[in-house]
């Protein structure tokens, strides 16, 4: 994000895109906590702490406890993690059992007890991660048996001298696992069987060896014995509840009735129809209703609702450009459904009635009012959710977000009358208090503050303010500055030099030009932002109207005028020539100058030069033009950005090849005309570049294709690429530079130093 | 489908013996495709495929699809039992499209997948002479897809190369290429629209087929035909395609609790059900398909369009329950059609 007064640092690469193509008004993480794993939420980019396998560290918290105050909390966790702290991460993690685990070296019978069972699982995890040679017939996909064999052995013997309780539930789990890494699944069960099955409360470690039990049972054939443990698992376990849930996908009719019979609480019946009810593609009404029978106004009825109105926003929505909002507004327009086809709307229908009754029975419960609004929203009864959500007052904040949420969307889909100053102040208000956005950053990766802004831009695009409706989605300042047009920038000044501005434009400003405090410090002391946007908008126009070497003086004047904050130092000298470019090469120059400085005599150099005709001048002018383009170390000075990958900004070398023609032409001497001639010749160059790369098609260009210096010679391209130029007739200079310059000492340095002319002068 | 099998076995053999008499040409030996992982013939249907003549089976040893930014072979073939051993294995592999279009390196992927299927038939004492390669390929995947075939070729020695051709691909060579191999087998099915509710049979539709063959078209490789024996039941949820249902039985749906027929093959359901390890919800239509007699005849007569001398007439695919529902014989007299038609 840049600041208002950017420094003459411009920046290599420009603005990214995070859109989607869906939007989520009906927000589940706004409502419910983290409890729940992204199974049922809502963003591409929402970090699963349960597909952590320690969810929440609880294995992590239990070692801790076993171990006591004794224990190094970032050995223990680079042990049992394989992370790499600093200063571990040389360390092999068998070593950090041995010598650095206990604060001090610590010792006594309970810590080595837990060291040799740490060393034993180390090994045990090295045997089952092997990797798997997936194109080898049949691959590695278990343990070694006499090696696995071995090891089970040693678990047995460690399991009968093993007196602290928790070191044996976790040899009990290690031998489940070996078993079951070794093909020897019966076994396996076997060992759950005796050591956790008669257990009366499990702990982390006896869930942990309940998930792998549950995959036996459905190894075995066991169904709803399976089923019914994973089931256990996700209800108790602090974490493997991730692969648990993943992992209870009953397919049968006769396995649902073996699971369902197993559940002797309503609330573990209400669990199997959450998780059925939740998975991808499920329509999951019934289970809604039987969860409802079950166990009444649950969170887990809420949070399968939640699940049924996100897949239908999945399903049904699109914001991503313009079309998907002009579609809506038609439709809204129409009083037709927002969903795709009847099918949807039956659908949606019969989960409105369930939240139509599930709020007449549970009136105070801020949930069922937001869910019955949205859903009468989505189904294209705009009337009926605003009054559904207008009439609740009070409501948490969740819920309050998303009833402003969506009434905020009402409004502006039946909108008709342009919006007043009074809405837009009010809109702008809401937009940053709804979606919590102090910085307006304008973003959510749910996209649901930028479906709001979309809707406002349409508005403010059929109210006739175009540039509000572009801020509004989105564009930004440093945009525009990647190849400024001066009529875009006049716009805009236009608009930022007004007197006065509402709410909806301020925040639309705010955002545009990358204004990062916080918006209640904005608001309040608008005269100082405005006028940095003034100045920032000022400077872009002052860097424009450079290009043109006759309005010169007009933009030193602009520059001379702003603050000096939008000064900078330069670190090159635009005047230098060079016969190589190099762009990134640092400073080429020991003259200290100012960007203004520099400014104002170029202008004095021009007038000189229209005045005097003077070649040294013009040459000066020439190397000025050349530098300030994107080809030359000075590119900073007219452009604010230089992207590596492609030709952004002022790159237009007729200026400069204009300048250096004239300086030919008024040449005192050979030498400089020489070196006028050459540097033309690079312009030509450049300008041809530009061209065949504006013009080739894209399987036929490809970035760096005629640079030179990446070539292998025997790639063939230099040669194709040095022939089609000549051919082309963009060797004009340097014709003229061997045919009337090849006595100067400038021509026989740049024989020796430019490849390209090298090349020419050689064929 | 009901079907009155020992009426229509007699009208076939009459048929059979009439095609014969009218001095067609030789039939294509008739193969079958067998897509399980498991290879593990069951009693039926090694009478089955004796009582049909066949001696090759067109084995599926592995996929390969795209995953975690590499191809990746899934499905590994595993043999059980010894019936298989009495039938020549054409191995075939079927690799996704995508594959290729995120950027497997075709001489990469092609030592892989060669070293898969020499440890494999070295695992079970096979000894192919020719290798099938099923993929689907696309404008964009062509050329690494073809290199792909030159280098795999190359590294199985000898042996024959067959590759599956689908409609789009015979039809327009120029653009999708001809691949190098010395075989082709024409893919007559799934030419129809399945995520469309509306269409009548994805899994053989001639009407469709037709479009793409014109009486005297030819193609650069001689081609064998496959054609579909194989039923099942698409999902539609909310209009939309949701599953297909292959291990389901079409049966199975006319008396299926909470399921109403709507008329031959289409089917909505009342209430959620399971049925084919899905779970149905009420609204859900389903369709149920297979290739009929009437229609796999018609295929054969398009098929006898095309200017080819076919070798083998394949049926994809191999499952004792869905060949139940084709008389015996059914494969043979499409072979003696195709070879009258020829």
């Amino acid at each position: 994000m840049l600041v208002l007064s950017s420094a003459w640092g411009a920046l290599a690469c420009g603005p990214a895109d995070y859109s989607f193509h869906y939007f989520n008004l009906f927000v589940p993480e706004w409502i419910f906590g983290e409890e729940y794993s992204p199974a049922f939420y809502t963003t591409d980019g929402y970090y699963s702490i349960w597909s952590e396998p320690d969810y929440k560290r609880a294995n992590l918290e239990a070692w801790k406890a076993l171990i006591g105050q004794q224990v190094e909390a970032p050995v223990l966790e680079r042990i049992l993690y394989n992370t790499y702290p600093e200063g571990l991460y040389d360390i092999e993690r068998a070593d950090l059992v041995r010598e650095h685990l206990y604060k001090g070296g610590a010792g006594g019978a309970k810590a080595e007890a837990v060291k040799r069972y740490l060393l034993l699982a180390l090994e045990m995890e090295r045997l089952a991660d092997r990797p798997v040679d997936s194109w080898g017939y049949g691959g590695q996909e278990r343990m070694p048996q006499q090696e696995a064999q071995l090891l089970i052995g040693r678990i047995q013997e460690a399991m009968k001298r093993e007196k602290v309780g928790e070191l044996k539930d976790r040899y009990a789990f290690q031998l489940i696992k070996a078993y079951r890494y070794s093909g020897q699944p019966d076994l396996a069960r076997a060992a759950y069987e005796r050591h956790f099955a008669t257990q009366d409360k499990l702990g982390l470690i006896g869930y942990w060896a309940m998930d792998h039990y549950a995959g036996l049972l459905l190894q075995d054939g066991q169904n709803g014995a399976g089923y019914y443990h994973f089931l256990k698992v996700f209800r108790d376990a602090p974490s493997r509840r991730h692969s648990a849930y993943y992992s209870l996908n009953i397919g049968t009719a006769a396995d649902w009735d073996a699971t369902y019979k197993r559940c002797k609480k309503k609330e573990d019946k209400a669990l199997l129809h959450f998780i059925r009810g939740t998975k991808d593609g499920v329509l999951a009404l019934e289970d809604m209703r039987a969860i409802f029978s079950l166990v009444g106004n649950h969170e887990w009825l809420k949070i399968v609702m939640s699940r049924e109105i996100n897949k239908l926003e999945s399903d049904n929505l699109e914001y991503y450009s313009e079309q998907p909002i002009q579609d809506l507004m038609a439709k809204a327009k129409a009083g037709e459904s927002l969903l795709k086809n009847a099918d949807y709307d039956e659908y949606v229908g019969e989960l409105l009635k369930f939240a139509n009754t599930a709020l007449i029975n549970n009136p105070g419960d801020g949930f069922w009012l937001v869910a019955k609004g949205y859903l009468e929203f989505l189904s294209g009864q705009l009337d009926n959710a605003a009054l559904t959500l207008e009439r609740a007052k009070g409501l948490e904040k969740p819920f309050y977000r998303i009833q402003a949420e969506v009434l905020l969307a009402i409004q502006l889909l039946q909108a008709e009358e342009p919006l007043t100053v009074a809405q837009e102040n009010l809109m702008a208000e809401q937009v940053v208090e709804i979606f919590e956005d102090e910085r307006t950053q304008l973003y959510t990766d749910r996209n649901n503050q930028e479906f709001i802004l979309d809707l406002l831009a349409a508005r403010k695009e059929a109210d006739g303010d175009a540039l509000l409706a572009r801020m509004l989605r989105r564009e930004e300042f440093s945009t525009y500055r990647i190849s400024p047009e001066l009529s875009q920038i006049e716009d805009l000044l236009a608009r930022v030099e007004a007197d006065d501005f509402t709410l909806l434009e301020l925040l639309a400003l705010k955002h545009f030009v990358g204004n990062a405090s916080p918006w209640y410090t904005f608001k309040v002391d608008r005269a100082t932002a405005m006028g940095e946007i003034r100045g920032a908008v000022l400077e872009a126009k002052a860097r424009v109207l450079m290009r043109d070497p006759a309005r010169l003086a007009e933009a030193s004047a602009i520059f001379e005028a702003l603050p000096a904050s939008f000064d900078f130092p330069l670190a090159h000298n635009p005047f230098n020539s060079s016969l190589n470019d190099c762009v990134h090469c640092g400073s080429n120059t020991n003259a200290r100058q100012t960007r203004n400085e520099f400014v104002r005599k170029l202008a004095e150099i021009y007038e000189i030069a229209m005045q005097t005709g003077s070649a040294t001048d013009y040459y000066l002018l020439g190397n000025a033009y050349y530098n300030m383009t994107y080809f030359g170390p000075a590119y900073y000075v007219m452009n604010y950005y230089r992207s590596g990958s492609s030709f952004d900004g002022f790159t237009d070398c007729s200026v400069a090849l204009g300048f250096y023609q004239a300086a030919m032409e008024a040449a005192p001497d050979l030498e400089l005309g020489a070196k006028a001639c050459f540097m033309a010749a690079k312009a030509e160059q450049n300008n041809y570049i530009l061209q065949r790369a504006a013009n080739q098609p894209a399987d036929e260009y490809w970035w760096g294709k005629w640079e030179i210096s990446t070539w292998p010679e025997s790639e063939g391209y230099y040669e194709d690429y040095l022939q089609e130029i000549a051919r082309d007739g963009h060797r004009s200079y340097f014709e003229k530079l061997t045919a009337q310059y090849a006595t100067t000492d400038f021509y026989k340095q740049a024989v020796r130093e430019c490849s390209y002319l090298y090349y020419f002068v050689s064929n | 489908m009901q079907i009155n099998l020992r009426g229509l076995g007699l009208l076939w053999c009459l048929l059979a013996l009439a095609a014969c008499q009218k001095g067609g040409g030789v039939p294509p030996q008739v193969a079958y495709y067998h897509w399980k992982s498991v290879v593990d013939l069951s009693a039926g249907e090694v009478e089955r495929l004796n009582g049909e003549g066949v001696r090759r089976l067109y084995v599926k040893y592995m996929d390969v699809d795209w995953e975690g930014g590499q191809a990746v072979p899934k499905a590994p073939v595993e043999f059980r039992g010894d019936a298989w051993r009495a039938f020549e294995i054409v191995p075939t592999v079927f690799i996704t499209n995508r594959t290729f279009l995120e950027g497997a390196n075709p001489r990469v992927l092609a030592g892989q997948v060669a070293r898969f299927l020499s440890e494999a038939n070295e695992a079970n004492g096979a000894a192919p002479t020719e290798y099938q390669f099923d993929c689907d390929w696309s404008g964009a995947t062509r050329l690494p897809y073809f290199a792909f075939l030159e280098e795999v070729r190359r590294l199985l020695g000898g042996a024959a190369l067959s590759v599956t051709i689908r409609l789009h691909q015979l039809r327009y060579p120029e653009q999708a290429g001809v691949p190098p191999a010395d075989r082709g087998v024409l893919m007559y099915y799934n030419m129809g629209d399945i995520s469309s509710l509306e269409e009548p049979n994805s899994i053989l539709n001639n009407r469709t087929g037709a479009r793409y063959l014109q009486a005297g078209q030819g193609y650069a490789l001689p081609l064998d035909y496959a054609l579909p024996v194989f039923s099942w039941v698409l999902a539609y949820r909310l209009g939309e395609l949701k599953f297909i249902l292959n291990q389901a039985e079409c049966a199975a749906l006319d008396t299926l609790a909470g399921v109403e027929k709507l008329k031959e093959g289409q089917y909505q359901v009342g209430q959620n059900t399971y049925f084919g390890y899905h779970y149905l919800n009420a609204g859900d239509r389903l369709r149920c398909e297979s290739a009929s007699l009437a229609a796999l005849e018609e295929a054969v007569r398009q098929l006898s369009k095309i200017q080819n001398q076919s070798e083998q007439l394949i049926f994809y695919h191999l499952d004792e329950k869905a060949l139940g529902g084709y008389p015996p014989g059914l494969a043979q007299h499409l072979a003696e059609q195709l070879a009258g038609a020829q």
